[in-house]
């Protein structure tokens, strides 16, 4: 019995494993299927987290990219809030919320976006808790100019550098995700500030005349009396050439600031001498006539003669400004002396025909003057001598009338021929001729006809023109140059108008330098070493030079560029918007014909060479239209283009394009036509090629409407190709038309809103709404 | 005579009839996962290269896109089509692999990633544009197989993205 109930208790039990044993293995299999489960569903969640990560990524990313499209097209659209707030004073809104400057609505695309197939899902943005914000950042601050310039007063904050930062955020499965992403942007000014203000910028004249190297490749210029260009005149230039003559407004505008400065220099103290033309006196004087092909009007002949028999000397109108070409010099016991300023002229060659005195009778012992004794070696006689006046006209073609002004800087001299004559009463008259070996006690005395008396050459210090100190020494005939008048004899001198600068007659220095938007050079800054302090000098602060900071996109090649500005589009798109560089050569192949709402100027910095075609301002014009023998059609062309609705409106200061080749090559204009560009090659490689050149295809009229800074003129070889590219005749009227866009020298230099293309910081972040 | 300490048969039968019910969903789970992994690996590798579609092509300038010729497909082994890059340079990848099966019979890396991606294919098109704005939405869909075999299963994963072009005032 016992044995039974034994068994069935093992029975039992042994049913009892099993079961414990099917529990154990289901109860492992179902954990193993909930862990497996458990790691599936993980799984699946991490692929659909990573899924919308992409998508909201992609669509935040859009919303940047079209928030950025729009801010890009309000940067430098003048008008806009944006526009106002980034090119004034942002300091009060650095760090601060912007947005509402910004005036964005999201387009339509974006919601199409949206509409895609997430579904059942949904993106949400724009959610009154996830706004979106533009944020001007704390970096913000202004540019420095490395001491080289000294902005003027109120342009200080103008050129700045920051940030922008924008911040959007999406709802998606639950998520929010946010994105920030930075912009870098600059604000510049689109023109070079000094360099701007000029017309002509030569830092190294020293290349085209050396006078301690006898060099002197500026006076070569000999016009006969009728002002036509004489050839071969003793061989000095075979060519036919014409001069360089930087014209002035065509509509007597008499601001010196807007008919464009000019800078003659160098690092050495070598001054240049420009030898002032003379021509014959036109006795029909018309105010309203341009063209005169002289700076100084030279006695005829006949005049001469009279001057020479003591008839009275001709006596120019004085107008506005007093520019006398003769003058009387009271001297005691009533009588005069007469001084007559004279210019370089052929005509020299046979005034004195006839008279009773010669040249050599004023000027032969002018030994101290070097130009004379240089000249005379080369040219056997004095005489011709002083038929050399200089190619390069800084004043136009007729300084005089209408008086124009024009800040010239540099050690720049104008050179011309003083003649003095003195007859006190009852006395024959003779030459006050020049000499060295006169002393201040040796003055010079005449006996009166029929008397012992002598009249000595002694000046009337009681009148109220000449001081004490004044001597005849200062009066005797000569050449005149800047230099060669004593320190004593600057005041008298004034009335030479010397240095044809203007009024003051001084030479303009760096110091001195006036522009209308205030800027200054810094003290150690010279206007010769501005291109190395402006171009390549680096700031210790952050080993960068002021051209540098202001860069605001480099292309890889010009396609790149030309593609970026939409030139390649159409000739009418020429949108700079700033300071760009570009790698390698530029070959501007086409006309630009820029129309004036697809044009945007700025700096273009090549580092390779440069060549231009015709650069027009909305329309094709006609060389030959610019004629100076025929101004009154010119001068209605210009009008009839630049003229709008009764306003009158320039190529404006924001139109304004400048290349400049940075490391010296060749900049090439293949076009006759350059309207509103400046052009500047100051890294010289002494490799005697033109630096700035017209190229082989230009044979018409040549219009530059601009300014020009390079290191040296290469004067001659210019003079030949102007002398090529003229339409008629050998006359000086028939010369390339060079005219100073006067709306570069605004007194408010535009900016340019610059957007770097890539983003600085980037941060997408993702978090769960539970959370 | 008999053993009564055996299980008995029936007792036998019914345990292991017990233990494949349990075992069957943990075999088909597991084969359901290892599939699900391999078609995970491929999403997420259909995601990335999706992605890196969508970049090359934003990352042109607005005048280049503007000019393709959408739609554009392929296989992503293809050589690339309109200037666009292979994803990864998976050509360049794929070149540099050693192509030579191995004696016993283990394929080469090559063969491995043809086998991988043969059947991935990509499909850009324009979903909207805007010429005055300069707005041109770009979608892009990359397709793969859950299983090689059979087209059926074909899965995709698509992006969307604007590119914007500089308009000017």
């Amino acid at each position: 019995m016992s044995y039974i109930i034994n068994n069935r208790k093992k029975n039992k039990d042994k049913r009892g494993n099993l079961t414990v044993l099917l529990i154990g293995v289901i109860t492992v299999m179902l954990l193993m299927t909930a862990a497996m489960s458990r790691r599936m569903s993980g799984h699946t969640r991490l692929l659909t987290l990573s899924d919308y990560t992409q998508i909201s990524r992609y669509f935040l990313e859009s919303y940047v990219s079209e928030v950025m499209q729009h801010i890009r097209s309000e940067a430098n659209n003048p008008n806009s809030d944006f526009s106002k707030l980034i090119c004034g004073d942002i300091t009060a809104y650095k760090g601060k919320d912007i947005t509402n400057k910004i005036n964005y609505t999201p387009s339509d695309e974006l919601g199409k976006i949206l509409a895609q197939n997430y579904k059942p899902h949904k993106i949400d943005f724009l959610t009154s808790d996830l706004p979106l914000k533009i944020i001007l950042g704390e970096d913000t601050e202004e540019i420095s100019y490395n001491n080289v310039v000294t902005p003027g007063p109120g342009r200080e904050k103008d050129e700045k550098k920051g940030s922008i930062l924008i911040s959007c955020e999406c709802k998606f499965q639950k998520r929010k995700y946010k994105m920030e992403v930075t912009y870098p942007f600059s604000v510049v000014y689109r023109m070079t500030p000094i360099l701007k203000d000029f017309m002509l910028f030569v830092d190294n004249i020293k290349a085209d005349q050396d006078c301690k190297n006898k060099k002197d490749d500026l006076n070569v210029l000999v016009l006969d009396e009728n002002g036509f260009q004489l050839q071969n005149e003793n061989n000095r230039i075979k060519d036919k050439i014409k001069p360089f003559v930087l014209l002035q407004p065509l509509d007597n505008d008499t601001d010196p600031q807007t008919t464009g400065k000019v800078y003659l220099g160098g690092n050495t103290n070598s001054p240049v001498y420009l030898n002032l033309a003379g021509g014959k006196f036109n006795s029909v004087y018309r105010d309203t006539d341009f063209i005169f092909a002289k700076d100084l009007d030279l006695n005829s002949s006949e005049n001469m003669n009279n001057y020479l028999s003591l008839l009275p000397f001709i006596q120019k109108p004085n107008g506005e400004f007093k520019r006398l070409f003769s003058h009387e010099l009271p001297l005691l016991h009533y009588a005069t002396a007469k001084l007559s300023v004279m210019g370089f002229s052929y005509e020299m060659k046979n005034v004195f025909n006839g008279c009773t005195w010669n040249v050599e009778d004023f000027l032969s012992d002018d030994s101290g003057n070097d130009y004379l004794e240089n000249v005379k070696i080369k040219e056997n006689d004095l005489v011709s001598a002083l038929t050399y006046s200089s190619a390069i006209r800084l004043l136009g073609l007729n300084p005089v009338n209408p008086f124009r002004a024009r800040e010239i800087y540099g050690d720049v001299f104008a050179r011309f021929i003083v003649y003095t004559f003195w007859q006190p009463n009852g006395t024959a008259g003779l030459p006050l001729f020049f000499s060295k070996r006169r002393t201040i006690e040796d003055i010079p005395e005449q006996k009166m006809w029929n008397s012992r008396v002598t009249r000595k050459f002694e000046i009337d210090k009681t009148s109220t023109e000449y001081d004490s100190n004044a001597d005849y020494t200062l009066f005797m005939s000569k050449v005149v140059s800047g230099l060669d008048i004593s320190e004593k004899g600057q005041k008298y001198a004034k009335f030479l108008d010397m240095n044809c600068v203007g009024t003051e007659h001084e030479n303009y220095k760096e110091e001195n330098f006036n522009s209308a938007d205030g800027f200054k050079l810094e003290n150690n800054t010279k206007f010769y070493n501005y291109w190395k302090s402006w171009f390549v000098d680096k700031d210790s602060s952050d080993n960068c030079s002021p051209i540098e900071k202001r860069i605001g996109r480099v292309y890889d090649d010009q396609k790149e560029f030309k593609e970026a500005v939409g030139y390649n589009n159409e000739p009418t798109n020429f949108n700079i918007n700033g300071v760009v560089y570009v790698k390698g050569d530029l070959d501007i192949d086409k006309d630009l014909i820029l129309d004036e709402n697809k044009c945007s100027g700025g700096i273009i910095l090549v580092d390779g060479k440069i060549n231009i075609n015709n650069i027009y301002r909305g329309e094709v014009l006609q060389a030959s239209n610019f004629l100076l023998s025929n101004m009154t059609a010119t001068k209605n062309i210009v009008r009839d283009e630049w003229t709008k609705e009764g306003q009158k409106s320039y190529i404006a200061p924001d139109k304004i394009i400048t290349f400049v080749s940075l490391k010296g090559q060749q900049i090439t204009i293949n076009g006759n036509i350059l309207l509103g560009v400046q052009l500047i090659n100051l890294n010289d490689l002494n490799n005697n090629e033109e630096q700035i050149k017209w190229g082989e295809n230009v044979k018409d009229n040549i219009v530059f409407y601009g300014s020009m800074v390079c290191n040296r003129l290469d004067l001659i070889k210019k003079l030949k190709k102007f002398g090529t590219t003229s339409t008629y005749d050998d006359s000086i009227y028939d010369i390339p038309f060079f005219i100073y866009p006067r709306k570069m020298a605004t007194s408010t230099p535009p900016l340019a809103v610059q957007i770097r293309e890539y983003m600085d910081d980037y941060k997408l972040t993702s978090t769960s709404e539970e959370s | 005579m008999f053993n009564k300490k055996a299980f008995s048969m029936i007792e036998l039968m019914v345990g292991v009839c017990i233990f494949a019910l349990a075992i069957l969903p943990i075999v088909w789970l597991g084969s359901r996962q290892t599939s699900n992994a391999f078609s995970a690996g491929k999403h997420m590798m259909a995601g990335q290269l999706a992605s890196s579609y969508m970049d090359d092509i934003i990352r042109r300038p607005y005048k280049d896109i503007e000019a393709l010729s959408l739609p554009i497909s392929g296989n992503v082994l293809d050589s690339p089509k309109h200037n666009l890059k292979n994803p990864f340079d998976i050509l360049t990848l794929r070149d540099s692999l050693a192509d030579n099966t191995s004696e016993d019979g283990i394929h080469s890396p090559k063969e491995n990633m043809d086998a991988s991606f043969r059947r991935f294919r990509y499909e850009i098109n324009k979903f909207t544009e805007n010429k005055d704005k300069k707005i041109i939405g770009i979608e892009v869909t990359v397709y793969y197989r859950v299983k090689e075999n059979d087209e059926n299963t074909e899965q995709s994963v698509k992006l969307y993205a604007l590119k914007h072009g500089e308009r000017t005032k």
